[in-house]
């Protein structure tokens, strides 16, 4: 597989090296990889682009407020929903072939995004974690990817529902409920950190019955990201928010039935991290995680057979983590993307481009 | 090569004068600006020796000058605490004097906290010599577990958790509460005075191993990019990615000032949350404020050397921007000087609490435009997704 991957990559390079009047989307029938992801201009302009697997640009959209992650329309490999920002109220529906907003789609009155939202396998719901801040209550919010008609709203099970993502069922969403409150007249403040009580929830988007949730074991690990493996195994990303001197977990694993458990490494690494953790990717193949740390400059390799530690790459103010055919691409804010080997962490590819910064998360389109 | 006494001399004359933010002297010489004296036109830098030039400077003339005060200031607390306990008669003035040296070692420490980088960052150094916010008032429990232990030596204050090791603990002693547990008239006043030297002894080795592995070889590093400072990942040079993290945590603070040391403690209504205030024991809290400010300045300015306002006029020709930079610190001082009692007086009075807010608006001025204007025209990319809070 890795072969055909390299001869694949070796093949656009020499059409585009050659040929010159190769395009790129000529490669893309080649079943090329690409990737999408948010990202800021140091003027401060904000946008979403399309990526090869060489870090390049392939097309960019430009949107008016600051994205966060995105999520691609199932079956589509050039439709992507971005979602604003906390406390941005809008979606960005995006057509990466053409580069243009197609539309944007706006929250209800009293309430806003998360930047996290997932579609239903077939395409026809969109699932939006979302802040009914009047009431501090969060919510999921399912839309009729058609008509964008709201068709249900549910209790999240917490305050502050972050990212979520689907089971293999297709069904059960399971939601990070980070347990901050925050309301946008004081966007960045958190309201309740005395009080805040995160956990992981589960959810039958059917019925909005919440059918587990499994709280943190300090009530100031704020459940913020995840990510789902084939076998349904969840991979969680915390951020403390209590003593910034604490030392604690912040990577945690839950399947099943089974309690949050937290990944097993010496303490040192955990206060690398500086209390804080953004993306959570899992390569299925090999049943591992890598997690991004920007305030730690690190990405952590996590093998989920043991949810043990397996290694640390060094990536100043890294964000998004990707699957790629081979490994993982990682994004950072410093305008670079590398492809980075799953076991040996090895680099194998980068690109830097200069004065933008990419974005917390980044997405593969498959 | 520099003279060190010097660098000190003048580093704490700066940050002693607060209130009118510093000048720097016109460069008469040497080798700031690329002028060397006489007739000689200067030699423009290239960006890679301006950048050079940046951290040499802010090597030399901030952080080495920053770290040995900080040491000495432990050092003499330490004597001073020795004798104080020594002395079974001691008296007002003298717990005076005591707390005093504990002021002077604390502003040292509040000096150096725009720096946020090296051998600070080891071993829990920083966390070991503050604690704060202090959430779950380990301070308290740290202080308590000390009170109970014996022996009580500096090797136990080191084996304790942080808020039992650093400058916090020192101030819940000499400022308690309550007044019965004061160095004077408490019951149990041989073992705080204990507690308070051995404390006092921890902070002194923290300051001093700091400061020592700056002299051996974290000097060097930080200005060639090897060792610790050493980038397998950069997208520009080391000397770039380490000016980026500065200017990273020099954001950070100033996010810090605003959002928790003064509007935390602001609260939404009278009287505040005394409680949230940095030195609230103590009423210190707003010179800490002003102690970082001057350390700010001083990052940006180069002390009295190369810095990122030589930067932005020499390589970047835009002096607009930094007069504009400059004006902005200056109204950052004017509204500190508005403010005549301490925050956690100020908190207290709708008239002082605007001045606060005074404050506060006036810093988020100057960080608007380092945030928008500087790092545009310089094309430096501070910490981006590590201040992101999502």
């Amino acid at each position: 597989m890795m072969a055909i991957n390299i001869n694949r990559r070796g093949f656009c390079k020499s059409v585009l090296a050659f040929a010159s009047i190769a395009s790129l989307p000529a490669c893309e029938t080649l079943n090329s990889k690409y990737y999408a992801s948010a990202f800021n201009t140091s003027d401060d302009k904000h946008f979403i682009a399309k990526l090869d697997e060489s870090g390049n640009i392939v097309t960019k959209v430009k949107i008016p407020y600051r994205g966060h992650d995105l999520a691609q329309v199932p079956n589509n490999k050039n439709r992507v929903f971005a979602f604003a920002r906390r406390p941005g109220n809008m979606i960005f529906d995006i057509d990466l072939s053409s580069g243009i907003l197609r539309q944007t789609i706006k929250s209800q009155e009293g309430r806003h995004f998360y930047g996290h939202g997932v579609f239903s396998p077939d395409g026809k719901w969109l699932f939006t974690p979302e802040n009914d801040f009047e009431n501090q209550k969060g919510k999921i919010v399912v839309r009729d990817v058609a008509t964008l008609a709201i068709i249900a709203e549910y209790d999240s099970g917490g305050i502050g529902p972050h990212q979520c993502a689907l089971l293999s069922d297709g069904i059960t969403l399971v939601i990070a409920n980070g347990g901050i409150g925050t309301h946008p007249n004081t966007p960045r403040k958190k309201l309740n950190l005395d009080t805040m009580k995160p956990n992981l929830a589960y959810l039958n988007t059917r019925t909005g019955q919440i059918l587990n949730q499994f709280y943190a074991p300090d009530n100031q690990l704020s459940i913020r990201h995840l990510a789902v493996s084939k076998q349904d195994k969840v991979v969680i990303g915390m951020q403390y928010q209590g003593a910034k001197n604490e030392r604690v977990p912040l990577i945690y694993t839950q399947h099943g039935n089974s309690e949050l458990k937290a990944c097993d490494v010496e303490q040192n690494t955990w206060q690398k991290m500086q209390q804080y953790t953004a993306s959570v990717c899992i390569d299925s193949a090999l049943n591992i995680a890598a997690v991004s740390a920007p305030r730690g400059d690190i990405v952590s390799y996590w093998d989920l057979n043991t949810d043990k530690f397996i290694g640390l790459y060094n990536n100043r103010d890294c964000a998004g983590v990707a699957l790629a055919d081979d490994g993982f691409m990682l994004s950072n804010g410093k305008g670079v993307i590398k492809r980075i080997a799953a076991l040996s962490q090895k680099p194998l590819e980068q690109r830097v481009t200069s004065g933008i910064k990419w974005d917390n998360h980044m997405l593969a389109l498959v | 090569m520099k003279n060190l006494a010097l660098i000190i001399a003048m580093s704490f004359a700066l940050a002693a004068c607060g209130g009118s933010g510093s000048a720097k002297t016109p460069d008469t010489g040497g080798n700031a600006g690329g002028g060397t004296g006489g007739t000689t036109e200067p030699v423009k830098k290239t960006q890679d020796e301006a950048m050079t030039a940046i951290l040499t400077s802010l090597a030399d003339n901030y952080i080495l000058p920053a770290y040995s005060e900080l040491a000495n200031k432990a050092d003499e607390f330490e004597i001073a605490s020795i004798d104080f306990c020594s002395n079974s008669g001691a008296n007002t003035a003298e717990l005076t004097n005591l707390q005093s040296s504990w002021s002077a070692l604390s502003l040292a420490w509040q000096h150096s906290k725009p720096i946020k980088l090296g051998p600070v960052t080891e071993s829990f150094f920083n966390y070991r010599l503050q604690i704060w916010p202090d959430t779950n008032s380990a301070i308290s429990r740290g202080v308590a577990t000390l009170l109970a232990a014996e022996p009580l030596n500096e090797e136990v204050v080191a084996l304790t958790q942080d808020g039992a090791q650093g400058i916090p603990a020192l101030e819940y002693l000499l400022y308690p509460e309550l007044a019965t547990n004061g160095l004077l008239v408490a019951g149990d006043k041989a073992k705080r005075c204990e507690a308070v030297m051995s404390i006092a002894a921890n902070v002194k080795t923290i300051t001093s191993k700091i400061n020592d592995k700056w002299l051996q070889s974290s000097r060097d590093d930080y200005i060639n990019g090897t060792g610790q400072f050493s980038c397998s990942d950069c997208a520009g040079t080391p000397e770039q990615a380490i000016l980026e993290k500065q200017l990273t945590n020099w954001f950070e603070l100033m996010e810090v000032i605003v959002d928790n040391k003064i509007n935390k403690a602001l609260g939404t209504d009278l009287p505040g949350r005394v409680d949230y205030a940095e030195q609230y024991r103590s009423e210190t809290s707003f010179e800490n404020i002003k102690a970082n400010i001057k350390g700010l300045e001083l990052v940006y300015l180069g002390v009295n050397d190369y810095g990122f306002d030589d930067y932005l006029a020499e390589i970047n020709e835009n002096e607009d921007l930094d007069i504009t930079i400059k004006s902005a610190f200056s109204n950052v001082y004017v509204a500190l000087d508005g403010l005549t009692v301490s925050l956690e007086q100020a908190i207290t009075s709708e008239e002082a609490r605007a001045q606060l807010v005074e404050i506060t608006t006036k810093i988020t001025a100057l960080r608007t435009i380092m945030a928008s204007d500087f790092v545009q025209v310089t094309g430096f990319n501070p910490g981006f997704n590590s201040n992101d809070g999502d």
